[in-house]
């Protein structure tokens, strides 16, 4: 990766409001996920290990658990002299101050932040993908076929199109069309929200788009196709490997299980490390009475009773007798002696109590919340 | 919170009995606790009691510490003014002549000790774990205007104990301090750890002394020498210390903080205790694992038995394979069909499948840094 050659824009401001009570004092990038991480570690992490240096982060609903997170970005390395990371909230302006209106809007706010790194290509992330991916590569591919933009997609199952942007393509991987969750797809190529523009192209395209009234100022329903209205090329850069969306908590549980299926593709282990701000925990401690079967546990966690199929977040804490199966146990959360907990995700600081029953047989997930913002 | 200590981590001790781990690191480098190295439980407790200007006096082996500390950022210690500095030995121009003691590095870098504002000075090693509150103690060094404050533990029935043998004792004759030998003769006595706070003068003035005459090596042979130049006091700590000075000791030691209510002081009590970050994912336990009595880091496959062991990161544990009674290091492998008992496993061993390695609770069986068993 050529220095400053290309920074990017990580868009960390949305609600995720299907996520429930996880989203109550958290933007959806900074929900925990996966024993120790929080969300937006995936996307930040693949820019580290791009070796992109220059990240912006958009953000606008409840920040604290982003910042305190992200602070200076030591844990990825972007603590760096020049650029490094950046969090960009919407501000007061002598037009007065206006919140973020749509993802495009987001990063037309911050035009002066960019022009000021004066990259060449800016690419747009979203913070709430789990995935690994070199964002170098997809660059290369980029400049190779001299594309204005490049947009990363994803085959899905033919039957899950119609929650997808769908992007249709010739056979040489040129979109020609864009179609925002279609009834009947022509093409099973979804949109992973993962673009690179160049950057004269993408000023140009959001000043414009800022023009137009009836815009909802978001790079998949306008931008994308404000571009191919100009014939701008538009190049789809398949993406093979493990991706998901968490935006449910269906598809959050799902994701975190996942992590523990043998058979996933998304290797926690491997070269290619997810960074996160480390906790400075003691190791996890197993007791006589535990048991562990396909689990994953985070360090600071003491286990008394029996954990099936789930994942421990840092410092839970399992009593004696409890049974745990098929759950998610986010950071600090407590089961109480001899409760039971099934198929639930557990939050941050929330507390089972002894003798409790959580979560049933029905297939349903249960969410128990806690009033508090759990661990920071 | 301490605002005028210099801390001085001294690793330019003897550290002859514990051979069998220190053979490639210094005794501060030496693996504990599942993730942590023995210098990080001193260095966070000075972090933790407000000290945040420290210099590590090095004698050799430096690599696995300088990879270890770095800049210090795992301690918060990559300051603009203070934080953390090596104290390196001078080389000597003739290098035939190797020179003894931790004296000479001292010498080498008394500059250090000269230009610093700070009015005292935390002299500690590191191979004396706990979770320790220097506050207290700095504040009745400065309260009773003491030239030294030896640090001390009380014992009890400390008679015949192995692990105490040969360790330093506080002791007082005619209103004097002086610092001897246990002999394990005694029921109750003052175990000094090993850690001093001085006024700066008071430890110039013996450093520039002991320098000057020529006739000692070691820094604390020159002040038990010198104690009775001096207004000295003892602070007897109330916290638990584990004074790690043999392959023996580091073993129980080890073993004594699979006591959760112990673990939960040592890594706890006074604040935590901080080390070199790995960015491992959580351990994974896949299938029908059966772990009892454990402590183990992140980064570990495990798909074996754990019994009563320590494990450090990056471990993999093979499917019916059985560990009891060990400490494993940081990215050991052991295969599948094993049977481990009272074994100290060093970094990076490779195990192959259906080995039998035993040792005895008395003597630990320790498999060196890197040796591969096919």
């Amino acid at each position: 990766m050529v220095k400053g050659k290309m920074i990017a824009m990580i868009l960390a401001g949305g609600q995720g409001s299907r996520l429930k009570a996880l989203t109550r004092k958290n933007a959806k990038p900074a929900v925990y996920f996966g024993g120790k991480y929080r969300i937006i570690d995936f996307a930040l992490s693949n820019c580290a290990n791009s070796g992109i240096h220059q990240v912006g982060i958009l953000t606008q609903y409840q920040p604290l658990g982003i910042n305190t997170h992200i602070g200076i970005g030591v844990p990825w390395d972007l603590d760096r002299r020049d650029g490094g990371v950046e969090i960009l909230p919407p501000y007061m302006s002598s037009e007065g101050g206006r919140w973020y209106d749509g993802t495009a809007n987001a990063i037309y706010e911050n035009m002066d932040y960019v022009d000021i790194r004066d990259p060449e290509f800016v690419l747009i992330l979203s913070g709430d993908h789990i995935y690994k991916m070199d964002y170098a590569k997809m660059l290369q591919t980029h400049i190779d076929k001299g594309a204005d933009i490049t947009l990363s997609v994803i085959e899905v199952p033919w039957e899950e199109t119609h929650r997808f942007g769908i992007l249709n393509t010739l056979p040489d991987d040129t979109i020609y069309e864009f179609e925002e969750k279609p009834k009947r797809a022509k093409s099973n190529l979804a949109s992973m929200g993962i673009y690179i523009f160049n950057w004269k192209l993408l000023k140009k395209l959001l000043v414009e788009d800022q023009k137009k009234e009836d815009s909802t100022h978001d790079f998949g329903k306008d931008i994308i196709p404000a571009a191919l209205e100009l014939e701008k090329y538009l190049l789809a850069y398949r993406f093979e490997g493990y991706w998901k969306d968490v935006g449910t908590l269906e598809s959050y549980w799902e994701a975190n299980m996942d992590l523990i299926d043998p058979d996933n593709t998304l290797d926690l282990f491997d070269e290619w490390k997810i960074f996160t701000r480390n906790l400075d925990v003691a190791p996890h401690y197993i007791a006589t009475t535990g048991d562990v079967e396909n689990v994953l546990v985070n360090e600071g966690c003491i286990v008394k009773g029996v954990v099936k199929n789930s994942i421990l977040s840092t410092g839970v804490i399992v009593e004696e007798g409890a049974r745990v199966t098929d759950s998610v146990i986010l950071p600090g959360a407590k089961i109480g002696e001899r409760a039971v907990v099934k198929k639930a995700i557990v939050m941050s600081g929330a507390e089972v109590k002894p003798n409790e029953t959580v979560g049933d047989d029905s297939g349903e997930i249960t969410l128990i919340s806690s009033r508090d913002l759990g661990m920071i | 919170m301490i605002n005028d200590v210099l801390g001085i981590i001294n690793l330019g001790e003897r550290e002859e009995y514990i051979k069998e781990l220190t053979e490639v690191r210094p005794i501060a480098a030496v693996p504990f606790g599942g993730r942590y190295r023995m210098i990080d439980f001193t260095l966070s407790n000075m972090i933790n009691s407000g000290i945040d200007y420290i210099g590590i006096v090095l004698k050799d082996k430096f690599h696995s510490l300088n990879d270890h500390i770095g800049p210090g950022k795992s301690w918060d210690l990559d300051r603009k003014t203070g934080g953390l500095r090596m104290l390196y030995p001078n080389i000597e121009p003739n290098p035939t002549q190797i020179s003894v003691g931790d004296l000479p590095v001292l010498r080498d870098n008394l500059d250090y000790v000269v230009r610093t504002t700070k009015k005292h000075i935390l002299l500690t090693r590191s191979n004396y774990i706990g979770n320790i509150d220097f506050t207290k103690p700095h504040q009745q060094h400065i309260e009773t205007d003491s030239d030294i404050t030896i640090l001390t533990r009380h014992i009890v029935r400390g008679r015949n104990r192995v692990d105490l043998l040969g360790l330093d004792i506080v002791t007082m004759e005619n209103g004097e301090i002086s610092i001897g030998r246990n002999l394990g003769n005694q029921d109750e006595f003052d175990l000094s750890i090993e850690m001093f706070f001085f006024k700066k003068s008071v430890f110039m003035e013996i450093v520039t002394e002991a320098i000057e005459a020529g006739n000692e090596a070691y820094l604390k042979r020159a002040i038990i020498d010198r104690l009775t130049h001096y207004r000295v006091a003892t602070f007897t700590l109330d916290s638990d210390i584990l004074p790690i000075h043999s392959l023996q000791s580091y073993y129980n030691a080890s073993m004594q903080i699979l006591d959760p209510s112990y673990s939960d002081y040592l890594f706890y009590r006074h604040g935590k205790i901080y080390t070199k970050v790995k960015d491992a994912p959580s351990t994974m336990y896949l299938g029908q694992t059966n772990v009892n009595n454990a402590l183990l880091a992140n980064g570990c496959i495990i798909e074996g038995t754990v019994e009563n062991s320590i494990i450090f990161r990056g471990v993999r544990i093979g499917k019916d394979t059985v560990v009891r009674n060990s400490i494993v290091f940081q990215n050991v492998t052991i295969g599948d069909n094993c049977n481990i008992n009272n074994c100290v496993f060093d970094k990076n061993v490779v195990v192959g499948k259906n080995k039998v390695l035993m040792g005895d609770g008395g003597l630990p069986y320790v498999i060196k840094k890197g040796v591969v068993v096919k």
